[in-house]
């Protein structure tokens, strides 16, 4: 196999969202292990500069890119694609068994660059795969065999990959060899990639989300899990649980029952001793519980955001935390007391899109229909945003120069933005936030038209109708002047 | 017959007593010639009637309360600025909604008090409490407001201010009933969830219908009449069983045009389908048609109150034997 060299990776490595000592710009979901969604990338405005197209095959399109180097990786529902970032060509393809496109991960591995995906749609062709990168030869004897169809996505840290599956179980594979390091059930489906930070797993074990024509969702319930032959089955009976492992041996380290009602979470995201997760219940109510990571104590809660999907993660940067809910609202919060600093309302829906700051100053999210909009992290206003396009967006990249966008839908692919120099910013303001002159000028309007419309006709009407003869009850009108005097 | 033109004139009607069968309204009296029997929710569940029922008919009352409330713009405006202001308060907590919500914005009790709270919740522990119940009490001074005005013009007088603090008497009792009807849904809510998401949805339609069933007259009971909240229940309660009444039909219909018709109507206007704090123009108009809707089926349980109040007056209520 012939390997990237690490010292060419670490010089080109763009951006600085990679996990400390990591040397690749993107390397995996939300850039790290532990999803931290932030990046030194190029401020907007920005122009469309490429797009890849992906062969969708029914709801599969492309996964959330990855970016090593000079080249963008995405996985398509039957092959993994190269990508040259500079043109958006295709530099290689992968074929791989059909199933989920969920997003690879890239991890160094004996001082080569190793591509790591899952494969497959059953319980008998699911695998784990890891390829040299520079030539896509496999770099294990064998693939690592998965229990069932995986939506979960790779995960790496500390020379392991960690990946789940539908069944509940959560892999723990040693990045050399390919053998299992550990494995747990968990009592419901892992449904995106695992987030590992200082040593500790979070997942929340749910039933998979699926989305009917009316955007509503639906669960698809994962086979009853089978406990493990040591007996185990992590994760709180019958109850959505945030779910806390030791990245090393796969013990739980705590289980927390997150609020009854819980239908569906977000991904979880953990920073600064503290772990982050959005609850939704079957009315699509949401709320942003923040825990700490010793022992999942609930340090706030914040109710009233709407319902985060479970291909989305919040993001904290820069003395925040971002989430992006299901009904289009960007929210960033104070990390300290849950207290809301703005939100701004896009009326749109994002499903598989995670909050990406750049540079600090900008925050970066992909809508249902078609748009990257850009908001201000400071006044909240939206500053910038791509032309619709059909097909939602997706998990967003970013590098040092281009800012790197899923899309799914019939124009399922990777879509490229540069810095547009002769562009210019916008300044909109949620809609969210309260215009007094529109909001009473409105308000008169619609009071006098109703007004006019009902009490004129109406009240000629009831002049000329004949009613019942309902007298006022004796004494009532004393002792309301009794009360007025 | 007593029924006459009405005049729309400042001049009240002599007071009447109101336990006198002499007093009985021309609707009330046309039907309390033959006896009716009370049963649990009226013609649904107890016996059929052999004449028309005290509450009068269905229609008369439903048009009835859509004539008097259209036809008075004081009662139109209260409604309306309350309407507003509930949705600035729902906006100044940090409520994010779409304009939609105003259809159930004047909602009778208990439903528009179960959205107060469920909004104050954003807010979260000790202070999503304070603001639901402050929530729910403002919410009981414009309902019994709006009742005083309109019982004021169905007893023949033009909506003024006296009948407005006329109406502020029946504030504790809509606070009551309030309190009462958002904890049966609380309890209610939490029993029916047993019984599947399907099931549950039928499960809460009914328990709201009946609720409004029984408790639909205080509002009107307590202004026009001086009984303790007790026996104001008890005699929302007897009024809303009277045999062929089909009370329990007319919330139905309610709830039905409240929880279906009204939001079926709302997609037509896609802009009242946005996160919003400005809601536009048409939105503002949709939601005062509903706003209008649900006042109006307050003046229709005002006027069947009216309607039946005589036959009621001559009939104690009393616990039923064991």
């Amino acid at each position: 196999m012939v390997g990237v060299p690490i010292n060419l990776l670490a010089g080109r490595a763009f951006g600085q969202a990679a996990e400390p000592g990591s040397s690749f710009a993107w390397p995996q979901f939300q850039g790290g292990a532990s999803h931290p969604g932030t990046a030194e990338g190029p401020p907007p405005p920005y122009r469309q500069s490429w797009a890849f197209p992906v062969v969708p095959i029914g709801q599969q399109g492309a996964s959330a890119p990855v970016v090593v180097a000079d080249e963008a990786i995405v996985v398509g529902p039957a092959a993994v694609y190269g990508i040259d970032l500079a043109t958006g060509q295709e530099r290689w393809t992968l074929a791989r068994a059909e199933g989920p496109s969920t997003t690879p991960a890239v991890a160094t591995v004996k001082g080569t660059a190793v591509l790591l995906f899952t494969e497959g749609s059953s319980s008998s062709d699911t695998k784990l795969r890891a390829v040299g990168l520079a030539d896509r030869k496999p770099a294990w004897a064998t693939p690592f065999s998965l229990g069932e169809q995986s939506h979960s996505g790779v995960t790496v840290a500390g020379g392991t990959a960690f990946v789940g599956d539908d069944a509940g179980q959560v892999f723990a594979v040693d990045l050399a060899t390919g053998k299992e390091r550990w494995s747990v059930l968990l009592n419901d489906g892992v449904q995106g990639p695992v987030t590992v930070a200082d040593g500790t797993v979070y997942t929340v074990p749910q039933e998979r989300l699926a989305i009917g024509a009316a955007a509503t969702p639906t669960m698809t319930p994962a086979s009853s899990p089978s406990p493990s032959p040591s007996g185990q089955v992590v994760g709180e009976p019958n109850r959505v649980s945030l779910v806390a492992l030791s990245a090393s041996s796969g013990d739980p380290s705590w289980v927390v029952p997150l609020p009854l009602g819980t239908v569906f979470t977000s991904l979880p995201v953990a920073a600064e001793q503290t772990v982050y997760v959005a609850v939704s219940d079957s009315q699509l109510n949401g709320e942003l519980i923040a825990m700490n990571t010793a022992d999942g104590a609930v340090r706030w809660v914040h109710r009233g955001v709407g319902p985060v999907w479970q291909t989305s993660s919040p993001t904290v940067a820069g003395g925040a935390v971002y989430v992006a809910d299901g009904r289009g609202g960007l929210w960033k919060f104070d990390p300290a007391n849950g207290k809301r600093l703005f939100d701004f309302q896009f009326n749109e829906f994002i499903r598989r899109s995670s909050p990406v700051v750049v540079r600090g100053t900008s925050v970066l999210v992909g809508l249902g229909d078609g748009r990257v909009v850009a908001v201000d992290a400071s006044s909240g206003h939206e500053v910038w945003e791509s032309e619709r396009d059909p097909g939602l967006v997706g998990g967003i990249a970013v590098t040092r120069d281009l800012v790197l966008s899923a899309t799914g839908g019939l124009r399922s692919g990777l879509v490229a933005y540069e810095p547009d120099p002769q562009g210019d910013l916008i300044d909109v303001t949620s809609p969210s936030v309260a215009d007094p002159a529109r909001l009473l000028g409105n308000f008169a309007i619609a009071l006098v038209v109703m007004v006019v419309l009902l009490a004129v006709p109406l009240g000629y009407l009831s002049r000329r109708t004949e009613a019942p003869d309902f007298g006022e009850p004796e004494g009532s009108e004393d002792e309301d002047e009794d009360g007025a005097g | 017959m007593t029924a006459k033109k009405r005049s729309g004139g400042k001049g009240r009607r002599p007071s009447q007593p109101r336990s006198s069968a002499s007093s009985t309204p021309a609707p009330a009296r046309r039907t309390s010639e033959a006896p009716s029997r009370p049963g649990l929710f009226g013609s649904l569940l107890g016996r059929r009637p052999i004449g028309p029922s005290p509450l009068g008919r269905l229609t008369t009352a439903l048009g009835r309360g859509f004539v008097v409330v259209g036809g008075s713009w004081p009662i139109l405006l209260v409604s309306f600025v309350a309407l507003f202001g509930e949705w600035a308060v729902l906006i100044a907590i940090g409520t994010r909604t779409t304009p939609r919500f105003l259809v159930t914005s004047m909602a009778l009790p208990p439903i528009g008090s179960a959205l107060d709270f469920q909004s104050a919740q954003a807010l979260g522990g000790t202070a999503g409490i304070v603001v639901g119940f402050a929530l729910l009490v403002a919410r009981a001074f414009v309902l019994a407001i709006l009742a005083g005005l309109i019982i004021g013009v169905l007893e023949g007088r033009r909506a003024s201010l006296r009948d407005a603090r006329r109406g502020l008497r029946a504030v504790p009792f809509v606070v009551a009933i309030n309190v009462v009807g958002l904890s049966a849904l609380l309890v209610g809510g939490s029993l029916l969830q047993v019984l599947g998401f399907g099931l549950q949805f039928l499960g809460n339609v009914m328990l709201i219908t009946a609720l409004l069933h029984f408790l639909g007259f205080v509002p009107a009971i307590a202004i026009r009449e001086r009984f303790g909240l007790v026996d104001t229940l008890r005699r929302s309660r007897a009024a809303a069983s009277l045999a062929g009444g089909q009370q329990f039909t007319f919330c139905l219909l309610y709830v039905v045009a409240l929880l279906f018709v009204l939001p079926l109507v709302g997609t037509l206007n896609q802009s009242g389908g946005l996160i919003t704090a400005n809601p536009s123009v048409s939105a503002w108009l949709y939601g005062m048609v509903a706003a209008y809707v649900n006042v109006s089926f307050l003046a229709a349980l005002s006027y069947r109150w009216m309607a039946a109040e005589p036959h009621l007056a001559t009939q104690p209520v009393r616990r039923r034997a064991r």
